[in-house]
């Protein structure tokens, strides 16, 4: 049996060790991947979320990882992760922002406001996402699982076991809380 | 941020509101309201901000598209570019 397959059998039966370590591995991977995506060659591409996290799914399934049957909950997994790589580079561009002569560059102000605007509402989200959890745990992980991990209604009810009639009525109520909290 | 949203208490019993008043066509959903304020005035408020909220919600489609972490990431990128020349310039 593969390690992820293993770990992910073993943080379904609440293993918090094993979620952790799923967490270390899929974390560099997908970093990785993201920053090949946007490196000096393809740095005009856009940064496809699913696609980034399909390509991290096959080389842990060529690396014998992960068996067939774990991809709708390594995705999950994913998007917890995505989660929290998003967060970091957020709060890294708003560090880096504030952190220097940048921001008093008039030229380049706009470059600053554009990163500020979409680090702002990620932290945003993110902090109101938290809340939500509170309030309805699987709302939150719906919000997780799409906004961050690009996943499809299907593959979200497949992972929670709803129908994506009950996924589609979750995101509406999800997005409208958030909305609410970050008072749009 | 933010106006105070429902308690893990008071969730259960809006969310299925929530889920009858979503169901209606949007026409429908100004009447359904008004008998709410009758019926059940506790939480007649909140509806009332939630569904104002949701027209804000669909006309800017919040939410609508995975995080701007490409773009995200470039600015970072020409931020970092412009850091380094500026820490270059002579004095």
């Amino acid at each position: 049996m593969g390690e992820v397959t293993q770990l992910i059998a073993q943080a379904r039966d609440g293993d918090r060790a094993a979620f952790d370590r799923i967490f270390e591995l899929m974390y560099p991977e997908l970093r990785g991947v993201a920053h090949r995506r946007l490196s000096r060659h393809a740095r005009d591409g856009a940064l496809d979320t699913t696609a980034l996290v399909n390509e991290c799914y096959l080389k842990f399934m060529q690396r014998r990882q992960l068996a067939p049957g774990d991809r709708a909950h390594f995705l999950a997994y994913s998007a917890t992760v995505m989660r929290s790589i998003i967060v970091d580079a957020a709060r890294s561009a708003q560090a880096l922002r504030h952190g220097g002569d940048v921001a008093h560059v008039t030229l380049d102000t706009h470059v600053g406001d554009s990163v500020g605007d979409a680090a702002e509402q990620i932290l945003d989200v993110d902090e109101a996402l938290g809340k939500l959890a509170q309030i309805d745990k699987r709302l939150a992980s719906v919000v997780e699982m799409r906004y961050f991990g690009g996943m499809t209604d299907v593959e979200i009810a497949e992972n929670l076991g709803l129908t994506d009639r009950t996924v589609r009525r979750d995101w509406e109520k999800a997005r409208l809380l958030l909305a609410h909290a970050l008072r749009m | 941020m933010s106006s105070p949203l429902p308690t893990a208490a008071q969730w259960p019993v809006i969310s299925r509101l929530l889920d009858d008043v979503l169901a209606l066509a949007p026409a429908d959903r100004a009447p359904w309201l008004d008998r709410l304020a009758t019926l059940n005035p506790v939480h007649h408020l909140t509806l009332r901000e939630l569904l104002a909220t949701l027209e804000r919600v669909e006309e800017d489609d919040f939410l609508g598209g995975t995080p701007l972490i490409s773009m995200l990431h470039r600015s970072m990128i020409r931020l970092e570019l412009l850091h380094c020349t500026i820490n270059r310039r002579p004095p």
